[in-house]
Protein backbone atom coordinates (compact mmCIF):
# COMPACT_ATOMS: atom_id res chain seq x y z
CA UNK A 1 0.00 0.00 0.00
CA UNK A 2 1.05 3.57 -0.34
CA UNK A 3 3.02 4.34 2.75
CA UNK A 4 1.15 7.45 3.72
CA UNK A 5 1.88 8.59 7.22
CA UNK A 6 0.97 11.55 9.27
CA UNK A 7 3.61 13.92 10.47
CA UNK A 8 3.65 12.98 14.11
CA UNK A 9 3.97 15.55 16.83
CA UNK A 10 6.67 14.93 19.38
CA UNK A 11 5.65 13.37 22.62
CA UNK A 12 3.97 15.85 24.91
CA UNK A 13 3.66 18.39 22.16
CA UNK A 14 0.19 19.84 22.15
CA UNK A 15 -2.26 17.54 20.52
CA UNK A 16 -4.17 18.42 17.42
CA UNK A 17 -7.81 18.41 18.33
CA UNK A 18 -10.41 16.86 16.14
CA UNK A 19 -14.07 16.86 16.75
CA UNK A 20 -15.98 14.26 14.83
CA UNK A 21 -19.04 16.48 14.78
CA UNK A 22 -17.49 19.47 13.11
CA UNK A 23 -15.62 18.14 10.18
CA UNK A 24 -14.40 21.48 8.95
CA UNK A 25 -13.02 22.54 12.29
CA UNK A 26 -11.51 19.23 13.23
CA UNK A 27 -8.75 18.99 10.71
CA UNK A 28 -7.48 21.95 8.88
CA UNK A 29 -6.63 21.36 5.25
CA UNK A 30 -3.04 22.03 6.30
CA UNK A 31 -3.11 18.83 8.37
CA UNK A 32 -4.22 16.81 5.40
CA UNK A 33 -1.87 18.60 3.06
CA UNK A 34 0.97 17.59 5.33
CA UNK A 35 0.44 13.94 4.55
CA UNK A 36 3.81 12.57 3.66
CA UNK A 37 4.35 9.97 1.02
CA UNK A 38 7.37 7.72 1.24
CA UNK A 39 6.23 6.14 -2.00
CA UNK A 40 3.54 7.65 -4.13
CA UNK A 41 1.84 5.24 -6.48
CA UNK A 42 -0.99 5.99 -8.84
CA UNK A 43 -3.11 3.82 -11.11
CA UNK A 44 -3.18 4.73 -14.79
CA UNK A 45 -5.61 3.07 -17.18
CA UNK A 46 -5.39 5.07 -20.38
CA UNK A 47 -2.22 6.04 -22.25
CA UNK A 48 -2.43 8.51 -25.06
CA UNK A 49 -0.29 10.49 -27.43
CA UNK A 50 -1.20 12.68 -30.38
CA UNK A 51 -1.45 9.62 -32.62
CA UNK A 52 -2.69 6.78 -30.44
CA UNK A 53 -4.78 6.04 -27.38
CA UNK A 54 -4.57 2.65 -25.66
CA UNK A 55 -6.45 1.30 -22.68
CA UNK A 56 -5.18 -1.37 -20.27
CA UNK A 57 -7.49 -4.13 -19.01
CA UNK A 58 -6.27 -3.51 -15.45
CA UNK A 59 -4.84 -0.40 -13.84
CA UNK A 60 -1.12 0.12 -14.44
CA UNK A 61 0.62 0.85 -11.16
CA UNK A 62 2.97 3.78 -11.63
CA UNK A 63 5.31 4.78 -8.83
CA UNK A 64 6.42 8.38 -8.59
CA UNK A 65 9.32 9.87 -6.72
CA UNK A 66 11.38 13.03 -6.87
CA UNK A 67 15.13 13.20 -6.62
CA UNK A 68 17.50 16.09 -7.27
CA UNK A 69 14.72 18.18 -8.74
CA UNK A 70 13.68 15.50 -11.23
CA UNK A 71 10.49 13.48 -11.04
CA UNK A 72 10.57 9.81 -12.01
CA UNK A 73 7.53 7.78 -13.07
CA UNK A 74 8.18 4.06 -13.26
CA UNK A 75 6.33 0.86 -14.01
CA UNK A 76 8.51 -2.19 -13.44
CA UNK A 77 6.00 -4.61 -14.96
CA UNK A 78 6.09 -2.77 -18.28
CA UNK A 79 9.78 -1.94 -17.97
CA UNK A 80 9.06 1.74 -18.40
CA UNK A 81 11.17 4.33 -16.59
CA UNK A 82 10.21 7.92 -17.35
CA UNK A 83 11.39 11.24 -16.02
CA UNK A 84 10.73 14.94 -16.24
CA UNK A 85 11.30 18.23 -14.50
CA UNK A 86 7.77 18.07 -13.11
CA UNK A 87 5.28 15.33 -12.37
CA UNK A 88 3.21 16.15 -15.44
CA UNK A 89 6.34 16.00 -17.63
CA UNK A 90 7.29 12.62 -16.17
CA UNK A 91 3.77 11.28 -16.70
CA UNK A 92 3.76 12.63 -20.25
CA UNK A 93 7.09 10.86 -20.88
CA UNK A 94 5.64 7.67 -19.41
CA UNK A 95 2.66 7.85 -21.77
CA UNK A 96 5.00 8.31 -24.74
CA UNK A 97 7.14 5.34 -23.73
CA UNK A 98 4.20 3.00 -23.20
CA UNK A 99 2.77 4.00 -26.58
CA UNK A 100 6.20 3.54 -28.15
CA UNK A 101 6.60 0.02 -26.72
CA UNK A 102 3.05 -0.92 -27.67
CA UNK A 103 3.72 0.08 -31.28
CA UNK A 104 7.15 -1.56 -31.21
CA UNK A 105 5.87 -4.93 -29.97
CA UNK A 106 2.85 -4.75 -32.29
CA UNK A 107 5.23 -4.77 -35.22
CA UNK A 108 7.14 -7.84 -34.03
CA UNK A 109 5.91 -11.36 -34.59
CA UNK A 110 6.13 -13.97 -31.82
CA UNK A 111 9.11 -15.73 -33.39
CA UNK A 112 11.14 -12.52 -33.45
CA UNK A 113 11.30 -12.21 -29.66
CA UNK A 114 12.60 -14.42 -26.90
CA UNK A 115 12.84 -14.36 -23.12
CA UNK A 116 11.85 -11.11 -21.43
CA UNK A 117 11.04 -9.47 -24.74
CA UNK A 118 8.55 -12.24 -25.46
CA UNK A 119 6.92 -11.69 -22.07
CA UNK A 120 6.72 -7.97 -22.67
CA UNK A 121 5.29 -8.43 -26.14
CA UNK A 122 2.66 -10.72 -24.69
CA UNK A 123 1.80 -8.22 -21.96
CA UNK A 124 1.53 -5.25 -24.31
CA UNK A 125 -0.50 -7.10 -26.92
CA UNK A 126 -2.82 -9.03 -24.63
CA UNK A 127 -3.45 -6.43 -21.92
CA UNK A 128 -3.82 -3.26 -24.00
CA UNK A 129 -6.34 -2.32 -26.63
CA UNK A 130 -6.48 0.61 -28.98
CA UNK A 131 -9.30 2.90 -28.00
CA UNK A 132 -10.95 5.53 -30.17
CA UNK B 1 -17.01 -7.05 -10.64
CA UNK B 2 -17.81 -8.22 -7.14
CA UNK B 3 -18.01 -5.42 -4.64
CA UNK B 4 -15.48 -5.96 -1.89
CA UNK B 5 -16.93 -7.73 1.13
CA UNK B 6 -16.87 -5.58 4.19
CA UNK B 7 -14.06 -7.54 5.82
CA UNK B 8 -11.69 -7.41 2.86
CA UNK B 9 -8.44 -5.57 3.54
CA UNK B 10 -7.06 -4.10 0.35
CA UNK B 11 -3.29 -4.28 -0.12
CA UNK B 12 -3.34 -0.89 -1.88
CA UNK B 13 -5.81 0.64 0.55
CA UNK B 14 -6.10 4.44 0.45
CA UNK B 15 -6.99 4.63 4.15
CA UNK B 16 -4.90 7.13 6.10
CA UNK B 17 -6.97 7.22 9.26
CA UNK B 18 -9.74 5.22 10.88
CA UNK B 19 -11.48 6.90 13.79
CA UNK B 20 -14.43 6.01 15.93
CA UNK B 21 -15.88 8.17 18.61
CA UNK B 22 -18.53 7.81 21.28
CA UNK B 23 -20.04 10.94 22.76
CA UNK B 24 -21.95 10.97 26.00
CA UNK B 25 -23.46 13.58 28.33
CA UNK B 26 -20.60 15.44 30.02
CA UNK B 27 -19.27 13.47 32.98
CA UNK B 28 -17.17 15.44 35.47
CA UNK B 29 -15.42 12.33 36.73
CA UNK B 30 -13.82 11.76 33.32
CA UNK B 31 -12.34 15.24 33.50
CA UNK B 32 -11.22 14.97 37.12
CA UNK B 33 -10.00 11.38 37.23
CA UNK B 34 -8.30 10.87 33.89
CA UNK B 35 -5.57 8.96 35.63
CA UNK B 36 -8.04 6.24 36.68
CA UNK B 37 -8.58 5.26 33.07
CA UNK B 38 -4.99 5.78 32.03
CA UNK B 39 -3.71 3.59 34.84
CA UNK B 40 -5.73 0.73 33.37
CA UNK B 41 -4.31 1.10 29.87
CA UNK B 42 -0.92 2.77 30.33
CA UNK B 43 0.97 -0.42 29.51
CA UNK B 44 -0.47 -0.32 25.99
CA UNK B 45 -0.82 3.45 25.64
CA UNK B 46 2.17 4.90 27.49
CA UNK B 47 2.40 8.30 25.80
CA UNK B 48 0.26 11.26 26.82
CA UNK B 49 -0.40 14.05 24.33
CA UNK B 50 -2.01 17.05 25.96
CA UNK B 51 -4.21 19.64 24.26
CA UNK B 52 -2.95 23.15 23.81
CA UNK B 53 -5.15 26.09 24.73
CA UNK B 54 -7.07 27.03 21.63
CA UNK B 55 -8.74 30.38 21.39
CA UNK B 56 -12.47 30.07 21.99
CA UNK B 57 -12.43 26.34 22.76
CA UNK B 58 -13.25 24.90 26.15
CA UNK B 59 -10.30 22.93 27.50
CA UNK B 60 -12.56 20.25 28.97
CA UNK B 61 -13.94 19.47 25.53
CA UNK B 62 -10.52 19.01 24.00
CA UNK B 63 -9.09 15.52 23.99
CA UNK B 64 -6.22 14.18 26.01
CA UNK B 65 -4.66 11.64 23.71
CA UNK B 66 -3.04 8.42 24.88
CA UNK B 67 -0.83 6.86 22.26
CA UNK B 68 0.60 3.39 21.84
CA UNK B 69 4.37 2.95 21.85
CA UNK B 70 4.42 2.27 18.10
CA UNK B 71 2.34 5.47 17.53
CA UNK B 72 -0.21 3.57 15.47
CA UNK B 73 -3.15 3.65 17.85
CA UNK B 74 -4.49 6.55 19.86
CA UNK B 75 -7.16 6.71 22.53
CA UNK B 76 -8.65 10.17 23.10
CA UNK B 77 -10.69 11.24 26.08
CA UNK B 78 -12.55 14.42 26.97
CA UNK B 79 -15.37 15.44 29.29
CA UNK B 80 -17.98 14.09 26.87
CA UNK B 81 -16.07 11.87 24.48
CA UNK B 82 -14.09 8.67 24.03
CA UNK B 83 -12.43 8.12 20.68
CA UNK B 84 -10.03 5.64 19.12
CA UNK B 85 -8.00 5.94 15.95
CA UNK B 86 -5.43 4.02 13.95
CA UNK B 87 -3.04 5.07 11.24
CA UNK B 88 -1.92 2.75 8.42
CA UNK B 89 -1.32 -0.01 7.85
CA UNK B 90 -4.85 -0.61 9.15
CA UNK B 91 -5.07 -3.83 11.15
CA UNK B 92 -8.61 -4.46 9.95
CA UNK B 93 -11.94 -3.75 11.57
CA UNK B 94 -12.08 -6.94 13.66
CA UNK B 95 -8.98 -6.11 15.65
CA UNK B 96 -9.79 -2.37 15.70
CA UNK B 97 -13.30 -2.92 16.99
CA UNK B 98 -12.20 -5.53 19.51
CA UNK B 99 -9.72 -3.07 20.98
CA UNK B 100 -12.19 -0.20 21.10
CA UNK B 101 -14.83 -2.34 22.80
CA UNK B 102 -12.21 -3.44 25.34
CA UNK B 103 -11.26 0.19 25.99
CA UNK B 104 -14.89 1.26 26.26
CA UNK B 105 -15.55 -1.46 28.82
CA UNK B 106 -12.59 -0.33 30.93
CA UNK B 107 -13.74 3.28 30.49
CA UNK B 108 -17.22 2.48 31.72
CA UNK B 109 -15.87 0.49 34.66
CA UNK B 110 -13.74 3.49 35.63
CA UNK B 111 -16.67 5.90 35.37
CA UNK B 112 -19.78 3.97 36.45
CA UNK B 113 -21.95 7.07 36.12
CA UNK B 114 -21.78 6.66 32.33
CA UNK B 115 -24.72 4.94 30.79
CA UNK B 116 -26.30 6.96 28.03
CA UNK B 117 -24.59 7.64 24.72
CA UNK B 118 -25.48 10.64 22.55
CA UNK B 119 -23.66 9.83 19.41
CA UNK B 120 -21.56 7.10 17.80
CA UNK B 121 -19.41 7.85 14.78
CA UNK B 122 -17.18 5.77 12.55
CA UNK B 123 -14.96 7.63 10.14
CA UNK B 124 -12.81 6.46 7.25
CA UNK B 125 -10.40 9.00 5.79
CA UNK B 126 -9.09 7.96 2.38
CA UNK B 127 -6.43 9.72 0.35
CA UNK B 128 -6.36 8.67 -3.30
CA UNK B 129 -3.22 9.87 -5.11
CA UNK B 130 -3.52 10.73 -8.78
CA UNK B 131 -1.69 12.60 -11.47
CA UNK B 132 -3.74 14.80 -13.71
CA UNK B 133 -1.05 16.18 -15.99
CA UNK B 134 -2.40 19.30 -17.63
CA UNK B 135 -5.97 17.98 -17.71
CA UNK B 136 -8.84 18.03 -15.26
CA UNK B 137 -8.99 15.90 -12.12
CA UNK B 138 -9.70 12.31 -13.30
CA UNK B 139 -12.38 11.68 -10.69
CA UNK B 140 -14.25 9.15 -12.84
CA UNK B 141 -11.17 6.88 -12.91
CA UNK B 142 -11.59 6.38 -9.18
CA UNK B 143 -15.06 7.32 -8.04
CA UNK B 144 -18.59 7.00 -9.30
CA UNK B 145 -19.38 10.58 -8.47
CA UNK B 146 -21.14 12.98 -10.72
CA UNK B 147 -22.28 16.51 -10.12
CA UNK B 148 -24.72 17.79 -12.68
CA UNK B 149 -23.32 21.15 -13.60
CA UNK B 150 -23.77 22.91 -16.93
CA UNK B 151 -21.15 22.59 -19.69
CA UNK B 152 -19.20 19.82 -17.90
CA UNK B 153 -18.05 22.14 -15.16
CA UNK B 154 -17.55 19.22 -12.79
CA UNK B 155 -15.79 16.95 -15.31
CA UNK B 156 -13.36 19.72 -16.23
CA UNK B 157 -12.68 20.83 -12.65
CA UNK B 158 -9.06 21.55 -11.77
CA UNK B 159 -9.82 21.38 -8.06
CA UNK B 160 -12.85 21.21 -5.76
CA UNK B 161 -13.85 20.89 -2.14
CA UNK B 162 -17.32 19.61 -1.30
CA UNK B 163 -18.99 18.46 1.87
CA UNK B 164 -22.29 16.59 2.00
CA UNK B 165 -24.23 16.14 5.21
CA UNK B 166 -26.95 13.59 4.59
CA UNK B 167 -29.73 12.37 6.87
CA UNK B 168 -30.17 8.65 7.46
CA UNK B 169 -32.77 6.72 9.45
CA UNK B 170 -30.59 6.78 12.52
CA UNK B 171 -28.36 9.80 12.15
CA UNK B 172 -26.16 11.51 9.63
CA UNK B 173 -23.46 10.74 7.08
CA UNK B 174 -20.91 13.45 6.46
CA UNK B 175 -18.94 12.95 3.29
CA UNK B 176 -16.17 15.24 2.18
CA UNK B 177 -14.74 15.08 -1.29
CA UNK B 178 -11.85 17.39 -2.04
CA UNK B 179 -8.59 17.74 -3.88
CA UNK B 180 -5.64 18.05 -1.56
CA UNK B 181 -1.94 18.40 -2.24
CA UNK B 182 1.35 18.35 -0.42
CA UNK B 183 1.83 22.00 -1.18
CA UNK B 184 -0.34 24.98 -1.88
CA UNK B 185 0.09 27.24 -4.86
CA UNK B 186 -0.99 30.76 -4.21
CA UNK B 187 -1.60 33.61 -6.57
CA UNK B 188 -3.09 37.01 -5.82
CA UNK B 189 -6.66 35.80 -5.95
CA UNK B 190 -6.39 32.05 -5.75
CA UNK B 191 -5.16 29.35 -3.40
CA UNK B 192 -5.14 25.78 -4.65
CA UNK B 193 -3.47 22.50 -3.78
CA UNK B 194 -0.32 21.65 -5.72
CA UNK B 195 2.20 18.82 -5.82
CA UNK B 196 1.43 15.18 -4.98
CA UNK B 197 -2.23 15.73 -5.61
CA UNK B 198 -4.79 13.40 -4.14
CA UNK B 199 -8.54 13.04 -3.83
CA UNK B 200 -9.68 13.17 -0.23
CA UNK B 201 -12.64 10.90 0.44
CA UNK B 202 -13.71 11.30 4.03
CA UNK B 203 -16.74 9.30 5.17
CA UNK B 204 -18.12 9.85 8.64
CA UNK B 205 -21.10 7.65 9.50
CA UNK B 206 -22.92 8.85 12.59
CA UNK B 207 -25.63 7.22 14.69
CA UNK B 208 -27.56 9.67 16.83
CA UNK B 209 -30.59 8.35 18.63
CA UNK B 210 -32.30 8.92 21.94
CA UNK B 211 -31.96 5.43 23.33
CA UNK B 212 -28.27 4.66 22.71
CA UNK B 213 -26.66 2.82 25.60
CA UNK B 214 -23.05 2.13 26.45
CA UNK B 215 -23.79 -1.55 26.89
CA UNK B 216 -24.95 -1.85 23.27
CA UNK B 217 -21.91 -0.09 21.93
CA UNK B 218 -20.48 -2.98 19.95
CA UNK B 219 -23.56 -3.57 17.81
CA UNK B 220 -23.92 0.17 17.10
CA UNK B 221 -20.28 0.42 16.11
CA UNK B 222 -20.57 -2.62 13.86
CA UNK B 223 -23.51 -0.99 12.10
CA UNK B 224 -21.80 2.37 11.69
CA UNK B 225 -18.68 0.69 10.32
CA UNK B 226 -20.57 -1.55 7.94
CA UNK B 227 -22.61 1.35 6.56
CA UNK B 228 -19.52 3.56 6.17
CA UNK B 229 -17.72 0.77 4.33
CA UNK B 230 -20.71 0.20 2.07
CA UNK B 231 -20.68 3.85 1.08
CA UNK B 232 -17.00 3.55 0.17
CA UNK B 233 -17.59 0.37 -1.85
CA UNK B 234 -20.49 1.96 -3.69
CA UNK B 235 -18.44 5.04 -4.48
CA UNK B 236 -15.35 3.45 -6.02
CA UNK B 237 -15.13 2.28 -9.62
CA UNK B 238 -14.47 -1.35 -10.55
CA UNK B 239 -11.11 -0.44 -12.03
CA UNK B 240 -10.04 1.35 -8.88
CA UNK B 241 -11.15 -1.69 -6.84
CA UNK B 242 -8.87 -3.81 -9.05
CA UNK B 243 -6.02 -1.47 -8.18
CA UNK B 244 -6.84 -1.64 -4.45
CA UNK B 245 -6.78 -5.44 -4.65
CA UNK B 246 -3.37 -5.37 -6.27
CA UNK B 247 -4.74 -6.56 -9.60
CA UNK B 248 -2.45 -4.29 -11.58
CA UNK B 249 -0.02 -4.32 -14.44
Amino acid sequence: MNAVVRRYSDDFEAARVWDVRRMWGREQNADLINLQYSERAIPVLVFSSDELRIVADAPVKVTLHTEDGMTFANCDRLHVYASGESESEAISDLHSQVIYFYKHYSQLSADEVIGQAADLRNTYLSRFQVSP
Amino acid sequence: MAVGNDAEIYPNSPLVDVICEVKFPGEMQVECDRHTFWNQIRDTYPTILVPKVTNGQAIALQHYRLRSADKKRTVSIALNSLAFSETPPYSGHTSFLEEFVRLAKIFQDCYPGLNKVNRIGWRYINVIPFSKGAGPVPVSDFLKVSVALPTNLFESAQTFDARFESKTDEGTVITRLAIIGKNVSQTDDDIRPAGDLAILLDIDYVIEKEDLKFRHLESHLQRARKNGREIFEELITDNYRKYLRGDTL
